[in-house]
């Protein structure tokens, strides 16, 4: 079986200028050598705290930002440099998802506009052709009908994002970004639009990329999870290998830090000590902060992301031989 | 042995455009010198707003306590003249908020922001003696001194180097690192209490994890009183020993933490719990609490949780439920256990 989404290498650097005439210094490598494969109706999640890039991934992949390497592969064909007529196509398969409902939606158009507007760009469809699939997939979001006519102000966090939902589910889309759709939200809240999310894929058939940064809403919703730090994918693996048997110390120390809602939970606490910042010279990114046994190769040598076992891949000098 | 804060029944109002906002409804809490209390909640149930009545910071009006009583150390503070109120916050109260950014002046070095924080408790919440008047020997060795508290105080919470870093800007901080400066300046009076708003809902988790630590090994190095306020029901599993629910205004269970997550009684507090993606549950497996919260200009009559409640009676409707004991130091406004009490 063939994936969905193929991202190959993918590189996205980011100018960094200074200096007399505003010259190019250095790069900021957002993602560096980045590459997953998203399969069809699967659920993939991207965590990493913030800086990471999986914001700068989930872009690239809608073409909103133009990688500076590597490649995507979306359901078979290349579209890393596919030009813009072919891009209106791709982008009604694959839509985005924001983190802040409130700024992701026009504040001077009514629901029934802000739902039907792709409807009218991507199918041509207006007047009550378009209303009524307005209204279809209000109802399928759980919004009400009397919502039609109002404006997002006057709804609360949960029922923007129904409506960003909505609006990205018009255009009959494959697959979803979700940037942080639910971080905004209250936990009881959150609850109802992960449900939500669940059944549309069933009932869709929808594959998702979950960005996120909170591995207990992860741990719920993807069936695979990649974890970024400074742009490099450390590991990779089932959700359920990910959280029983991680391997990579940064993986162990996040999941450590999972603050879980029980004062029972015993565990070891790893505390990492500094915070995000770039490792200078070659070697792993994560070595300033790593809190495992370290190599002499590991301040030098950027680690491979080698598969240990079947789909679950380490970027880590300490399972190289595994 | 008196209660170091005793909130009593506290009523606050709020004038707005679209009416009047009941933000407090009957606000009760205690708590003894010593106490790590988390106050839980969801956006707009008043968690931020009760703590904000301690050092009387809401803004008035369009504010207005309508009745009630605050009391510290057995004293009214809601009857104090503004200036008593300024020394009583520079004596008693320290308080870290969510946004470690818009709380440090980024046009300031953090060693001149500290030395402030320093003079200004050790002054009283007096003014503090200007940098021009610092010819003054007095003054000078006054500033000398503070200096070198300022930097103890970053040594206490952490921050490397803190005899050169104190020189450095705000932006040259990272997130973490600005929340452990806040915490300093917090500290800076030797504070009765710390008021602890969302300290951590604006970082990383490995960032949280690390300022959760620091909160609690403060609190066993200086015995420290902390008022924390959190939606995150996990960092109070991981930091707290006695929790206060509050939903739309009132606090509606109060238990130690392990008996609140082990035998939760009220039915949003058990709503809560449940919507918290954990290990054990699986695809599709996650309760949300059905509805909204709602909206305090016409709050729901009776409980103000009963519309969105799955236990609902006639008398839920009608009455507002008074804490009842559910076990021991663990009590609960819900009618479904009046008739235990």
């Amino acid at each position: 079986m063939s994936a969905l989404l193929e991202v190959a290498n993918l590189k996205k650097y980011f100018p960094v200028r200074g200096g007399l005439l505003n010259r190019r210094l250095d790069d900021f490598r957002a993602v560096d050598d980045v590459s997953f494969a998203l399969q069809h109706g699967k659920t993939l999640g991207l965590v990493g705290e913030s800086g990471s890039g999986k914001t700068t991934i989930g872009k690239c992949i809608l073409r909103l930002l133009e990688p500076t390497a590597g490649s995507i592969r979306y359901a078979g064909a290349d579209i890393t440099h596919i030009k813009a007529r072919d891009l209106r196509r791709l982008r009604s398969d694959i839509q985005m998802i924001y983190q802040a409902p409130a700024a992701s939606l026009n504040g001077r158009m009514t629901v029934g506009q802000i739902i039907g507007e792709p409807l009218w760009i991507h199918e041509s469809l207006k007047g009550n052709a378009a209303r009524d699939r307005v209204l279809e997939l209000m109802h399928v979001v759980g919004l009400k009908e009397e919502h039609y006519y109002r404006y997002p102000h006057e709804f609360s966090g949960g029922q923007q994002q129904r409506i960003g939902i909505a609006r990205a589910l018009a255009v009959q889309p494959r697959l979803l970004v979700l940037d942080e759709p639910t971080s905004a939200l209250d936990v009881s809240v959150q609850a109802q639009i992960l449900n939500l999310l669940q059944d549309l894929q069933d009932r869709f058939d929808l594959t998702y990329l979950f960005i996120s940064h909170d591995l207990g809403v992860v741990r719920y919703m993807c069936d695979e999870v990649a974890l970024l730090y400074l742009g490099k994918i450390v590991e990779v693996a089932a959700t359920d290998v990910i959280f029983e048997q991680p391997k990579h110390p940064y993986t162990q120390a996040l999941i450590s830090a999972i603050p879980e809602p029980d004062p029972d939970v015993q565990r070891e606490e790893i505390i990492l000590t500094g915070d995000l910042t770039l490792a200078t010279g070659g070697g792993c990114p994560f070595a300033p902060r790593c809190h495992a046994q370290k190599l002499s190769q590991c301040e030098t040598l950027p680690p491979p992301l080698l598969t240990i076992e079947p789909r679950h891949a380490v970027a880590c000098h300490l399972h190289v031989d595994a | 042995m008196t209660d170091l804060l005793n909130i009593e029944n506290l009523h606050l109002e709020f004038d707005t455009y679209d009416g009047l906002v009941k933000v407090l409804a009957g606000v009760d809490l205690s708590m003894r010198r010593g106490d790590v209390l988390g106050l839980v909640g969801e956006t707009g149930c008043g968690k931020s707003m009760t703590a904000l009545s301690v050092p009387r910071l809401i803004p008035m009006p369009p504010g207005r306590i309508t009745a009630g009583r605050v009391r510290f150390n057995g004293e009214d503070i809601l009857n104090k003249s503004e200036s008593d109120m300024e020394a009583f916050r520079a004596r008693h109260l320290g308080m870290i908020f969510q946004d470690p950014v818009t709380n440090l002046n980024p046009l300031f070095t953090i060693r001149e922001q500290l030395v402030d924080a320093v003079l200004y408790q050790r002054a009283g919440g007096k003014k503090v003696p200007g940098r021009w008047r610092g010819f003054a020997a007095s003054a000078r060795q006054l500033r000398k001194e503070a200096h070198e508290r300022a930097v103890e105080l970053m040594r206490l919470t952490g921050i490397p180097d803190g005899d050169k870093r104190i020189y450095d800007y705000p932006h040259q901080f990272s997130g973490g690192m600005r929340q452990r400066v806040l915490i300093a300046m917090a500290l800076a009076g030797d504070p009765d209490l710390l008021i602890a708003d969302e300290p951590t809902t604006a970082l990383d988790v490995t960032i949280q994890a690390q300022i959760l630590r620091l909160i609690r090994s403060l609190v066993s190095q200086l015995g420290l009183t902390v008022l924390l306020i959190t939606h995150n029901l996990g960092v109070v599993a991981r930091s707290c020993e006695r929790v206060a629910v509050m939903y739309a205004g009132r606090v509606i269970e109060e238990a130690p933490v392990r008996e609140l997550f082990r035998n939760p009684k009220h039915p949003y507090t058990r709503g809560l719990i449940a919507a918290v993606p954990q290990k054990e549950v699986t695809r599709g497996g996650l309760a949300g609490i059905p509805g909204m919260i709602p909206n305090l200009i016409d709050p729901p009559s009776g409980c103000r949780f009963h519309p969105r409640c799955q236990h609902t009676m006639a008398v839920c409707r009608q009455t507002v439920p008074t804490p009842v004991p559910v076990g021991e130091q663990h009590t609960t406004a819900c009618y479904l256990y009046e008739a235990e009490g």
